[in-house]
């Protein structure tokens, strides 16, 4: 399986995308912001889809996207009057409709749509694997360098504005971090399925741990071993059962999967304890 | 810097979109005082905290802290929120959350150091809480949680220190060792704010008590101040004295 040239590809950007998954999807579950990871995911959208019409790259187009909507999101979200609920439902709505009207002057609209939202991680070529790389050296480097106060701002912003720090320019950079990987991983499982990357996996290793470093190690290790479970599974579907199984989708089931089966151990164990108590 | 008067009020006005919320709020503090400030819900105790930290707009008059604006004092003050307004289930423990009050010293794109890590540890052991340090900060009691809270204040090494509603929920044997550990820290000069429901704590561990709402009602000694007439100007009818001379004051106003 492994000497096939494209499986050797879509592994390899598989392991950099873990990599960089794991740690901002550790992030976005100590700062409780899922739904906005969810949301970016969205207002990417329209982004991906004029690059790929244009002919110009998906990642510049993701990343002009990641660009406009981090800075509409950061501003809108410090208007008092309106809620932070609010503001990301109008900006998902609005940037998803516009990239849905992208998409459909086109003739190929349906298959269209689907590579942008679900990507294609057997068809990845050498440039996407160096962007990916790029972005996971850039993302995780600011995350060492900057860990800290993210997650000194994400447990107690009151005390943390209180020592003089500034929460607008903190906020930014974590919703940089997310465009930034969801900007590194919209070629190889597209727009729609990068948020389970950011989401499943932080969520699974809170189960089995306390400690933010350990969750994160966790994380990127699931993602690896899912993403190879997935990857494998996919090949076999197409080649000895003639079934089609976009690789991408396939990942996300087994991390769900994973999370359920941990979430349910997790209850019952506690429910056994408590009875025993 | 550290001879500066911690803090000086003066004439204090803060208004939200115009709102005028708090005004006519003076007063000094030397070092080594603790203050209380008291007053019903909304009387504008937390502004006030806000005003010293420099987060709300001030419409008149001046905060002077440790003789510096407000903003450039913040890294010498140290606010200390009231521990159930933090996530019980955020993965962090209890030393981690005091080496935090270390931040600011140690810069950004930096670790603690050595001796940052033994500044958090005496924090936590001058709270007692040396044996939790590995705890996650969700598993400890209230009381626990408040003086770690206060641990990373120490660590920080500031010399005013706010306190908001510290007494919520905090058992019998923490609010002793919370009301132990202020007086350490005032024999070494810092000075305390704290805002506070409680009366018998402000007579208990207070030099001077500022009663407000909406406006400053008075400021003094906690005796001077607390007096009944003085409540009841705050509080309005919840006030009531009883024949042994204490003041209570009804529960629905809390």
């Amino acid at each position: 399986m492994l000497s096939e040239p494209f499986m050797q590809r879509a592994l390899l950007e598989v392991l950099i995308l873990a990599v960089v998954s794991g740690c901002v999807g550790t992030l976005v579950l100590v700062r409780r912001h899922a739904f906005v990871a969810d949301a970016l995911t969205h207002t990417m959208f329209p982004g991906v889809a004029i690059a790929f019409f244009a002919g110009q790259s998906l990642f510049v187009g993701a990343l002009v996207a990641a660009v406009v909507s981090t800075v509409l999101l950061t501003l809108l979200s410090s208007v008092r009057r309106v809620d932070d609920d609010s503001v990301l439902a109008l900006l998902v709505a609005t940037f998803f409709a516009a990239g849905v009207v992208v998409v459909s002057r086109r003739a190929s609209f349906t298959s269209d749509l689907t590579s942008l939202l679900f990507g294609h991680l057997l068809t990845v070529d050498r440039s996407t694997i160096v962007q990916s790389a790029l972005v996971t050296v850039v993302v995780v480097g600011v995350l060492v360098l900057i860990g800290k106060e993210l997650v000194f701002r994400s447990f107690d912003p009151e005390a943390f504005r209180a020592l003089g720090y500034r929460l607008l320019l903190l906020d930014a950079m974590t919703d940089a971090l997310v465009a930034l990987v969801i900007v590194a991983a919209a070629r190889a499982i597209g727009t729609a399925l990068v948020v389970a990357l950011l989401v499943t996996p932080a969520a699974t290793a809170r189960l089995v741990s306390d400690r933010i470093p350990i969750i994160g190690l966790v994380s990127v290790g699931l993602i690896a071993a899912c993403g190879v479970a997935g990857l494998s599974l996919s090949y076999v579907a197409s080649v000895d059962h003639d079934v089609r199984v976009e690789p991408g989708a396939a990942i996300t089931v087994i991390l769900t999967l994973v999370f359920g089966v941990l979430a349910t151990t997790t209850l019952l164990t506690r429910h056994r304890r408590r009875i025993a108590a | 810097m550290t001879d500066a008067q911690p803090l000086c009020i003066d004439s204090l006005a803060v208004a939200y979109d115009r709102d005028p919320v708090l005004h006519g709020v003076s007063f000094d503090l030397s070092p080594g005082s603790s203050l209380a400030v008291v007053g019903p819900n909304g009387a504008g105790k937390s502004t006030l905290l806000r005003a010293i930290l420099g987060l709300v707009p001030v419409v008149h008059g001046s905060v002077s802290v440790l003789g510096l604006d407000p903003v450039a004092a913040r890294r010498h003050v140290a606010y200390v929120p009231q521990a159930d307004s933090l996530d019980p289930e955020f993965p962090i423990d209890a030393f981690g959350v005091v080496l935090q009050g270390r931040y600011r010293q140690v810069g950004w794109f930096r670790r603690p150091g050595r001796s940052d890590r033994a500044a958090a540890h005496a924090a936590l052991a001058e709270v007692g809480l040396s044996d939790r340090a590995r705890s996650r900060f969700g598993t400890l009691s209230g009381g626990q949680r408040q003086r770690v809270l206060l641990a990373r204040a120490i660590a920080q090494n500031a010399r005013l220190l706010l306190l908001d509603e510290p007494f919520n929920g905090v058992d019998a044997t923490s609010q002793q060792l919370l009301i132990d550990v202020m007086g350490r820290l005032r024999a070494n000069g810092v000075a305390i704010v704290i805002s506070t429901h409680d009366l018998a704590f402000a007579h208990l561990a207070c030099s001077e008590a500022c009663l407000i709402n909406g406006h400053m009602v008075g400021f003094g000694t906690p005796d001077e101040v607390l007096s009944s007439e003085h409540l009841a100007h705050a509080y309005g009818p919840a006030v009531h004295s009883l024949d042994n001379g204490t003041t209570v004051i009804a529960a629905h106003t809390h």
